[in-house]
């Protein structure tokens, strides 16, 4: 595969995994919306997050509870590892060209993602 | 104020951002955060943590329409994330220790500086037509671009200088959970001497990675607050794609001087708010 498609590739990755973001981000401001709109406005509300929601290897295992906050924070997820995807198939195009300096270059980037979003948790 | 008109002003509010982020280029993060603190009250750790969010979406949407066309130098883009992500990591591990009044009167000049980076950039800068810098021939660095007189070769300049601005910009990133669009193309087009284009695309490329690098961080210390940034994110999105669809067909050299200035002036609210403590 040339590089320049390669990069078409990437970009529709992209463009797919942030319409599932939205999609997802959107159902559960609805379901959000539907419960709790008529409350009146709070803002003590925003320090009351539970643990389960604050980092990133906790948002994935609790994801799925399907919960208005659990689909909302998944859709985030998702736009947050699109940008580890990219970084990775970015990586992989260097590897085709046999770009040793760039495969160097992305591997960098790739493990200081990684290393933030993964194992950093100041709070545990 | 229920949470439903909440939700809804935020909304309209954050496509605006988007949109206009979009048409001058400036990005949506530095009007977000000040409306979303100034008029909203929201705290403005949760601002930063919407925007940070928005600015991945936005860099994520765009990315498509402008890699296909082939502007996007992916070389230039990964070379120069390696200073930013670094910035990144620094400035969002600082972003736990520093006070509110201080990052409202750091985010005040990075708006000043915005507004007059984006006020003076011009569409059409000169392209270096001469000898590259060697680390770019290095690094082949080098491209090509589409013109209205056939492809044009550009070669890159000032390597190590853009490198050292990306770190700069990678720290207000995670300190203030900007893209830092204004500081990319800073690099890109007055140091490295890119087509406008090339910049614009490039510093789209990479800042969605430099913002997932301080989301770690902004996660882990509560910063992204789902009920917050659920309208803001969705605005955003829209906003800055109906901006990206409309962009050719807009001369925007009015709009950018207007949007400047409102950025000049929420800007100086920052600094006093930050300084008087009333944030």
């Amino acid at each position: 595969m040339t590089s320049e498609k390669m990069q078409i590739a990437i970009g529709q990755i992209l463009r797919v995994g942030v319409f599932i973001s939205f999609i997802l981000v959107s159902i559960g401001g609805a379901q959000y919306l539907w419960k709790n709109g008529n409350a009146p406005m709070s803002f003590a509300m925003f320090s009351t997050l539970p643990a389960h929601f604050v980092t990133v290897p906790t948002i994935f295992l609790h994801a799925f509870d399907f919960s208005a906050l659990g689909l909302i924070q998944l859709g985030l997820l998702t736009l947050v590892l699109l940008q580890l995807a990219r970084v990775i198939f970015t990586t992989a195009m260097f590897v085709v060209l046999r770009e040793s300096l760039f495969i160097i270059i992305c591997l960098f980037i790739l493990s200081v993602l990684i290393y933030s979003l993964f194992w950093y948790h100041p709070n545990f | 104020m229920t949470i439903l008109t909440f939700s809804i002003l935020l909304l309209i509010f954050s496509y605006l951002a988007g949109l206009v982020g979009a048409l001058t280029g400036l990005g949506g993060g530095v009007v977000l955060i000040p409306a979303l603190v100034l008029f909203f009250h929201v705290d403005i750790h949760y601002a930063m943590g919407a925007s940070l969010i928005s600015v991945m979406a936005t860099s994520s949407g765009a990315a498509l329409a402008y890699l296909q066309r082939g502007y996007t130098n992916v070389r230039i883009g990964m070379f120069l994330e390696v200073g930013a992500v670094v910035g990144a990591l620094m400035g969002a591990f600082l972003v736990v220790f520093v006070s509110t009044s201080f990052i409202a009167v750091i985010f005040g000049l990075v708006m000043f500086l915005s507004a007059y980076l984006t006020g003076k950039r011009k569409e059409d800068s000169e392209i270096s037509k001469s000898q590259a810098h060697p680390w770019a021939t290095y690094l082949k660095l080098n491209g090509k671009y589409q013109t209205a007189e056939g492809e044009q070769p550009y070669y890159v300049q000032q390597v190590p200088l853009a490198l050292i601005t990306m770190v700069f910009a990678g720290v207000l990133s995670g300190l203030l959970g900007i893209g830092s669009g204004a500081l990319k193309v800073l690099a890109m087009d007055q140091f490295m001497r890119l087509p406008y284009k090339v910049s614009a695309t490039t510093s789209n490329f990479i800042i969605g990675i430099t913002a997932a690098v301080s989301a770690g961080v902004y996660f882990s210390n509560g910063y992204i607050n789902p009920i917050i940034t659920f309208p803001v994110l969705i605005g955003v999105l829209i906003g800055a794609l109906s901006g990206a669809f409309v962009l050719a067909k807009l001369h925007n050299k009015k709009l950018r001087l207007i949007f400047s200035i409102v950025v000049l002036l929420l800007g100086s609210e920052m600094i006093y708010k930050g300084l008087t403590g009333h944030l």
